[in-house]
């Protein structure tokens, strides 16, 4: 962590083309260095090859790419690299852990997609509203929905899922913690 | 493009007096608005002056007789605060802004900074009698009717930063209604925000709303306010008159026509006072 | 029956790779020692290009190489075709310009490709491209398919006068004129079916590489049908020899149409990848999408009903003008053609049908099938017809319909089709009682009082489907036969590999087809694996699109299964020292008939491989069998959706209440799957109708190229569907299936303007039904309801 401050002190009146930042990704610590352009998204992809996060669109509009930082859901493609040193990045290569996380094995069973596109984006946007428990009613998880497009319109079968992984035991509070222990546990095999 | 990161308001001030840069705080509005050009890539993007590590710009906080919402205070920090019904309006429209995704990283103030004629979150600005708190060469204090220029367009000077918004706290409820070609995530076509207080009889004692996406900047229906006081909430959707919008002067695009915009409006504003009047369930 | 077989709900076998975010999809590809592409697009809808000068992005930094149209003139490599041949009504064939995979002289629409530009980084790529100087003599657009017929219109392609490309017709002009002349009644309306833009969530992609050793192209992309890409690449356009080509398509992220088409994006690839040296990878980003990838529908409808004095349907006639854009995409000829006019007469018996389409040239996005492609083009101009005609003879819709269906099979159409078996009155009967019909009434007048406007609307659609035999598709001028092809490998284990022609993007065929499998051969489905999508592994194949893959790709490896067991007889006889003819094969067993001696499959699998039991001489070793299925005749998946809804007079808001779709595909291989088919093509097919429509303004800028302002449904905007099924086997394939994928968005957009028309009280409202046409459309009753007080 001394390292990254140093890195912030001298980038914090001094601009900076690149950056050298630590990204903190399924539990795991990446340096790269990275254009200060560089969007996660793109960072995710392309630099550590989590090729799982898609881009649909590039303007947070369709939620493809969808990831959780910091126990938040947020669009990757809306933030740089650069705004997320040393943040608690969680995406869809890190959501199971041996076996399946709830909501994945829900969507299996609810056939909760198609061509398999959105399906990380949907399924992280999943988590992240369970956790915040905005999951009242059907008109309230397809409200909280709204921020992920599935042009195969399986939207019915992705509520489906949403509330079947609330009943199977999935407690909303507990959606994220299981996720983050997740990690841990992997990050603590892998030390 | 460079890209400043700074640790305190104060040196991001000095950069800002320095450099032609954007501030930036959820990043999920600039990018957008730039990005049918090249976004972060466009050579003639402004540098970045990026607010996201300073400390002081965090949090909503309750102090007494006013709400601030700091700079950096996301869209969701503003649904999950406690706050009184008078933010009701504020916490919907917080709702309808991007998906949860972007509620998760926008912010309250950046969305207004933006100043989008379609922007969600200024109308209540406007209805709750917001103060924008700039700092800069000449730091002031400047009432939400007065912040707001024009489109896309605001007193917020090149050198200055929005360190905050300041929300009077009053009696009373706000409400948020909402009308675009879809549900969510779409550009509004027209939107309203209402504060009302009420007495014990059910009689208006104050009220103050606002109409978004239906003029160059949203602005106030200063006719109607004077209409409603003494009247009871119950009946406040019929006094709503064409004339009372009549100061309004929405514009024709491919998203709606300038006819549809103001009767639109007119019907919001009819539905937000009716909502109000309906038992206090609290919407967010 | 193992629980895994045909009709079992089997959770798909692909889905562990897509819900991990293991799977693998072009743009996750990366090549070592890759460059990047970015096309140069043209800002102007039409304009000549006088000059490109490259030579300042030449010296920007990464730059590895920026080509242009001269470049390809220069390479001799051909331009992008339509493989489908339309004569107009004269006889003489259609009028196709020039189609460069890079402008040559002039563009012609928005984002029509001008330069590429190849770098080390998409970054690099994309800021050279800038540097591009091009000078352009801008020419005066036009967008609209009937303004560009108009004299004096700009001219898209020298070829085509009136920008006309052909002046087609369909069915007996003088029998239908007779039946309008004595009928008792005609109903006229006019419609507009909008354009569309596909926007599968995976936007295309594609990546070149060139292996100097050996001279060959290897090209990951996108596409729903690699082997025509690949036929169409080599044999076309001449990049590269057929058998030097090889074609992947990985996961590919939906396609709807729009991933069949063979583009210019992978033609440079492929090129440029030989060119450069390096590997060359494009991916296209959402605003391309929208203004490049081939749009759908754009038709613009006169139609007529003739009755008799008993409500009895005896005539129809239309005449379309379909925009086709600025060229010719890869099927975009027969679209508006033999894929719309030979549904003309819908589920209903109509004795005369006469139908002309003109196809035209506009400045806009190229125009090819999209979900459904025709068929929902033909069944909006039916349902809306026969809705409006009832009403006209005060009528119950549904009872006019059920008066006028067609009834007793075969029913030769006078349209070309051949409807083998269905039952349509059963759908509607089924529909009505699930969507509580009797109740609407009253579900009316409760809305009446909250001050809202309700109401239903019905479609009732047929769509022709698996096409189709190719003797009859090449007689209408497909250049290509429309069968499919299936190779079963039974491996010495036991384990087997079906290797398809077909394409899943999305539809789930590792695991229906293996179902197939599994039924047949009484194998477990998790030892069967199929393969696809990938030339060198897969001979041939025509892919997937219009709804064919169950039809016709099942029926292929239903036809190799069949061969695999008549060898698998064979081997068992030597086995079990018995007479083939004795030999049975049942539930994974061979047996000699009449005793309880068998023999497991796994067992003659292993023993056809090491061939100990007989002389390779008389018997071939080895268990493998392929078989190519062309279809006799289209199937006729059929059904009834109903819609009801409610606006609200004062916003234009629409709130869809109930959906009720009840279908009839013939025998189904998986409900999960088929249901899910169908609630994604209502969902496109209300899109369409509420939500979505592409709009290029009056230069030819494509102003809803966001999702922002291109309204895809999303979670909110939909209700949860009422699905119910009917089920009539298909008697021309050996499995009985009819084909599902489209259904719904051919279904959907009549059943929702249907309703709301009924909503309203009146017709003049065009999709897309947004709340301000809503609101328009329910300020002139207002209107009227003054001008009669």
């Amino acid at each position: 962590m001394l390292e990254v401050d140093k890195d912030r002190a001298r980038h914090a009146v001094q601009p900076q083309h690149a950056f050298l930042v630590t990204l903190k990704v399924n539990g795991e610590e990446h340096r790269l260095n990275v254009d200060a352009r560089t969007t996660l998204l793109d960072a995710l992809r392309d630099r550590l090859h989590l090729t799982g996060t898609k881009k649909g669109c590039g303007l947070g509009q369709c939620g493809a790419c969808t990831i959780i930082v910091d126990g938040r859901r947020v669009v990757s493609c809306l933030t740089l690299a650069v705004m997320n040193q040393g943040k608690e990045i969680t995406t869809i290569e890190g959501l199971a852990n041996g076996a399946l996380h709830p909501v994945q094995q829900a969507f299996i069973e609810h056939d909760a997609f198609q061509c398999g596109y959105c399906t990380p984006g949907q399924i992280m946007s999943a988590v992240g509203l369970i956790q915040e428990g905005r999951t009242r009613s059907d008109d309230e998880i397809r409200e909280n929905m709204s921020g992920n497009l599935c042009r195969c319109g399986a939207y019915t079968n992705i509520v489906d899922a949403i509330k079947d992984a609330i009943a199977h035991g999935l407690d909303p509070r507990e959606a994220m913690t299981q996720a983050v222990e997740a990690i841990a546990q992997d990050a603590g095999r892998e030390a | 493009m460079r890209y400043f990161q700074p640790a305190t308001l104060d040196e991001a001030l000095a950069i800002r007096r320095g450099n032609d840069v954007v501030p930036l705080a959820g990043a999920t509005d600039v990018y957008p608005a730039r990005a049918g050009r090249r976004a972060w890539g466009d050579p003639t993007h402004k540098d970045v002056l990026d607010l996201s590590r300073i400390e002081a710009l965090r949090g909503i906080e309750d102090r007494g007789d006013h709400v601030r919402i700091g700079a950096l205070a996301t869209w969701t920090d503003l649904i999950r605060a406690d706050l009184p019904p008078l933010f009701d309006g504020m916490k919907r429209a917080a709702r309808e802004v991007g998906g949860v995704q972007v509620q998760n990283r926008g912010t309250v103030v950046g969305n207004a900074c933006t100043a989008s004629p379609a922007g969600d979150g200024i109308p209540n600005l406007l209805a709750l009698d917001a103060a924008f708190e700039i700092e800069g060469p000449s730091p002031r204090l400047v009432p939400a009717e007065a912040f707001f220029t024009g489109y896309r367009a605001t007193a917020c000077g090149p050198h200055d930063i929005v360190a905050a918004i300041r929300i009077p706290k009053r009696e009373g409820r706000g409400h948020f209604v909402k009308l675009g070609a879809r549900r969510y995530l779409v550009i509004s076509i027209a939107m309203v925000a209402a504060a009302l207080e009420t007495d014990a009889a059910g009689r208006i004692v104050s009220a103050r709303i606002a109409v978004g996406a239906c003029s160059a900047a949203a602005g106030r229906l200063p006719l109607l306010e004077a209409a409603l006081p003494g009247a009871p909430l119950t009946d406040a959707p019929a006094l709503v008159e064409p004339r009372h919008l009549a100061h309004l002067t929405p514009i024709d695009d491919i998203r709606a026509s300038a006819g549809y915009r103001m009767a639109a409006a007119l019907a919001l504003v009819g539905d937000a006072l009716a909502d109000l009047s309906r038992p206090a369930a609290r919407v967010a | 029956m193992t629980g895994t077989g045909i009709g079992a709900p089997v959770r798909r076998k692909e889905d562990q790779r897509f819900i991990t975010g293991a799977g693998r999809y072009t743009d996750d590809l990366s090549r070592p020692g890759q460059a990047h592409a970015y096309f140069l697009r043209s800002p102007h809808a039409h304009a000549k290009i006088l000059s490109i000068d490259t030579a300042a992005a030449r010296a920007m930094p990464g730059v590895v190489a920026i080509l242009t149209g001269d470049d390809l003139a220069a390479d001799k490599i051909g331009g992008l075709i339509c493989g489908w041949m339309i004569h107009s009504k004269d006889g003489s064939p259609m009028k196709a310009g020039p189609h460069p995979a890079l402008a040559q002289g002039k563009v012609r629409y928005v984002g029509d490709h001008v330069a590429v530009v190849i770098a080390d980084t998409y970054a690099q790529a994309r800021d050279a491209a800038e540097a591009i100087e091009v000078a352009y003599e801008v020419l005066p657009a036009v967008v609209d398919a009937r303004a560009a017929q108009k004299a004096g219109a700009p001219q898209v392609h020298d070829v085509a006068d009136d920008n006309t490309v052909f002046r087609w017709h369909l069915g007996d002009k003088a029998s239908t004129d007779a039946a309008f002349a004595r009928a008792a009644h005609v109903t006229k309306i006019d419609l507009v079916n909008n354009r569309l833009v596909p926007n599968p969530m995976e936007p295309r992609a594609a990546v070149g590489e060139y292996d100097p050793g050996n001279e060959s192209y290897t090209l990951f992309t996108t596409s729903q049908n690699p082997h025509v890409a690949r036929l169409v690449l080599s044999a076309f356009i001449g990049v590269a020899p057929e058998h030097k080509l090889r074609v992947i398509a990985p996961d590919v992220g939906g396609g709807f149409g729009s991933k069949i088409f063979i583009y210019a994006e992978e033609t440079v690839c492929v090129w440029a990848a030989r060119k450069v040296g390096r590997p060359v990878r494009w991916t296209s980003d959402r605003t391309e999408a929208f203004l490049s990838d081939a749009h759908g529908r754009d038709h613009a409808t006169h139609a007529e009903l003739a009755m008799d004095e008993n409500g009895k349907i005896i005539g129809l006639r239309a005449q379309t003008i379909a925009n086709l854009g600025a060229y010719l995409s890869t099927f975009s000829s027969s679209v508006p053609t033999y894929l719309y006019a030979p549904l003309l007469s819908g589920s209903y018996d109509i004795p005369a049908i006469y139908a002309e389409v003109d196809g035209v040239y506009t400045n806009t996005a190229p125009v090819d099938a999209y979900r459904g492609a025709g068929r929902p083009e033909a069944t909006f101009v039916v349902e809306r017809l026969v809705e409006v005609a009832a009403r006209e003879l005060g009528m119950d819709p549904a009872k006019f319909r059920k008066r006028n269906y067609v009834k007793r099979f075969p029913h030769q159409t006078p349209v070309i089709m051949t409807y083998d078996a269905g039952d349509y009155g059963a759908s509607m009967d089924k529909a009505l009682e699930l969507a509580d019909y009797k109740g609407f009434s009253r579900r009316k007048r409760e809305s009446a009082r909250r001050g809202k406007l309700r109401g239903i609307g019905f479609s009732s659609y047929i769509e022709a489907c698996g096409i189709a035999p190719s003797q009859a598709v090449g007689s209408l001028g497909a250049g290509v036969g429309l069968w499919e092809s299936a190779e079963v490998r039974v491996n010495p284990t036991g384990s087997i590999e079906v290797l398809t022609g077909s394409h899943s993007h999305g539809q789930g065929h590792e695991t229906t087809f293996a179902q197939l499998v599994c039924d047949r051969l009484g194998v477990p489905i998790e030892n069967v694996i199929i393969v696809h999508g990938d030339t060198d592994k897969v001979q041939f194949g025509m892919g997937t699109y219009g709804s064919r893959s169950g039809a016709v790709g099942m029926s292929a490896i239903a036809k190799a299964i069949d061969k695999v067991i008549v060898k698998g007889k064979k081997v068992a006889a030597h086995v079990l020292e018995a007479a083939e003819a004795d030999i049975e094969f049942k539930d994974g067993k061979f047996t000699v008939a009449g005793t309880d001696r068998g023999v497991g499959f796994a067992d003659v699998a292993l023993q056809a491989y090491i061939a100990h039991k007989f002389s390779g001489q008389d018997l071939e070793p080895g268990l493998k069998e392929g078989a190519f299925y062309d279809p006799t005749n289209f199937t006729f998946p059929a059904g009834v959706h109903i819609c009801e809804l409610e606006i609200d007079p004062d916003t234009g808001v629409t709130t869809i209440e109930r959906w009720t779709a009840v279908d009839d595909f013939g025998v189904i291989i998986n409900p999960m799957i088929v249901e899910g088919q169908v609630h994604g093509g209502i969902a496109q097919g209300v899109g369409q109708a509420l939500h979505e429509g592409a709009i290029y303004d009056e230069s030819g800028q494509l102003v809803t190229a966001s999702f922002m302002d291109y309204r895809m449904p999303r979670a909110a905007d939909l209700p949860s569907f009422q699905v119910g099924m009917t089920v009539t086997p298909c008697p021309s394939n050996p499995l009985g299936i009819k084909g599902c994928g489209e259904a719904g968005a051919i279904a959907a957009p009549a059943a929702v303007m249907n309703a709301i028309t009924d909503a309203l009280g009146h017709e003049d409202i065009a999709m897309p039904a947004t709340p301000q046409a809503v609101w328009r459309a329910a300020q002139k009753n207002a209107a009227m309801r003054v001008a009669a007080e």
